[in-house]
């Protein structure tokens, strides 16, 4: 088959450049391949028990919840009314610093460009387009449990 | 396979083509050194290459230009090869465009006959430090954004016409998404239309002059 050195150099150059150009359209197809779009779910996360939720005010306490198996860390307020406990995401919706609960104004601040939030989390003054966001709760087996889309 | 190869060389000719562009015999005494350039093109052809697969991402949008960069990075299979490959070659093709540069100089190839591929050459250079300054801003954090604020700040330094100049380079009289969609525009299309003429030209003279002689 092969007949001479320079027949065999030219079918292993030509061998190189089709590995070569099957080592950059592999990833290539892998990379424009459409993106399987994951459907997120609402799953709960235990964050305190029930006994523990105050009766009136606001509470601060971080909410731990496991994403793909890894476990976040996010800080949210526990504010009690007559009408039961919601719990407000921390995260300002300007650029998203973790806002401060003001206790003597009733107000929910935000240190970096001064966003100012209602108790039911409503954005009232400031930089903030939007209010805090507001994860749905429910309380399971003596536990308050927060519904994050994982 | 090899009758749909004749089928259209038949009708378009490109064996006869090839074999004058392809088939030049070397100098035998030519050394490494003289690879800079073809490594410097080779490079060119992967930023081309991966510049491409990147554009099926990339947003250049003030908002969202950093975001699509993570989402690359998180979601995209090889997403992060795939940048790692334009960042680094980028950065390799600044070095061997300098390497070659320099070779030419040591070895007196600008000389006589070849000067106007030497001009073709520099411009080039500028052509690449150009894709390099406007790629820069692209990934659109904080050091992206300052790097672009000092270097438009620079071309407002040029006497009489800087504050001119840098205006149409930001299209504005600071760094905006005004900017990053100019610097993505000639990142994109001006710069890769400019490069490609003057890499024909810097290859045609070549290709008519022949490699130079060495020292």
């Amino acid at each position: 088959m092969v007949t001479n050195r320079r027949e065999f150099s030219k079918k292993a150059l030509y061998g190189l450049l089709a590995l070569l150009g099957l080592g950059f359209l592999i990833p290539a197809i892998r990379i424009s391949a459409p993106l399987a779009v994951r459907e997120r779910e609402l799953a709960f996360f235990p964050l305190i028990p029930e006994d523990d939720i105050p009766r009136a005010g606001v509470k601060k306490t971080e909410l731990i919840f496991s994403i793909n198996g890894k476990e976040r860390k996010t800080r949210v307020f526990i504010v009690s009314s007559a009408a039961g406990p919601t719990i407000l995401s921390a995260v300002c919706s300007h650029l998203g610093c973790l806002v401060n609960y003001q206790k003597d104004k009733g107000e929910f601040v935000c240190p970096c460009h001064g966003g100012r939030y209602d108790l039911s989390g409503k954005n009232i003054a400031g930089p903030p387009p939007a209010p805090l966001m507001r994860f749905p709760a429910m309380t399971q087996g003596g536990m308050l449990m927060v519904g994050v889309k994982v | 396979m090899m009758n749909l190869f004749d089928y259209l060389n038949k009708r378009m000719g490109f064996t006869s083509r090839h074999r004058r562009i392809m088939d030049k015999p070397v100098p035998g005494w030519i050394n490494y050194f003289y690879c800079f350039g073809g490594i410097a093109f080779t490079l060119m052809i992967l930023q081309l290459l991966t510049g491409i697969l990147l554009s099926l991402y990339y947003t250049p949008t003030e908002a969202d230009a950093y975001r699509s960069i993570q989402r690359l990075h998180q979601v995209v299979p090889l997403g992060r090869l795939l940048r790692a490959t334009h960042h680094w070659a980028a950065n390799l093709l600044v070095v061997m465009v300098l390497a070659h540069i320099l070779r030419v100089f040591i070895t007196g190839a600008y000389k006589n006959p070849r000067e106007l591929n030497w001009v073709a050459g520099a411009l080039l250079f500028v052509m690449t430090m150009s894709f390099g300054f406007t790629g820069y801003l692209l990934p659109w954090d904080q050091k992206a954004y300052w790097a672009t604020v000092v270097g438009t700040n620079m071309l407002g330094s040029v006497p009489l016409i800087g504050q001119c100049l840098a205006g149409f380079v930001r299209g504005g009289s600071e760094v905006t998404g005004q900017t990053l969609l100019r610097f993505y525009s000639m990142h994109m299309l001006w710069l890769p239309v400019f490069t490609g003429l003057f890499l024909w030209v810097h290859f045609h003279i070549l290709r008519r002059l022949g490699i130079s002689g060495g020292m």
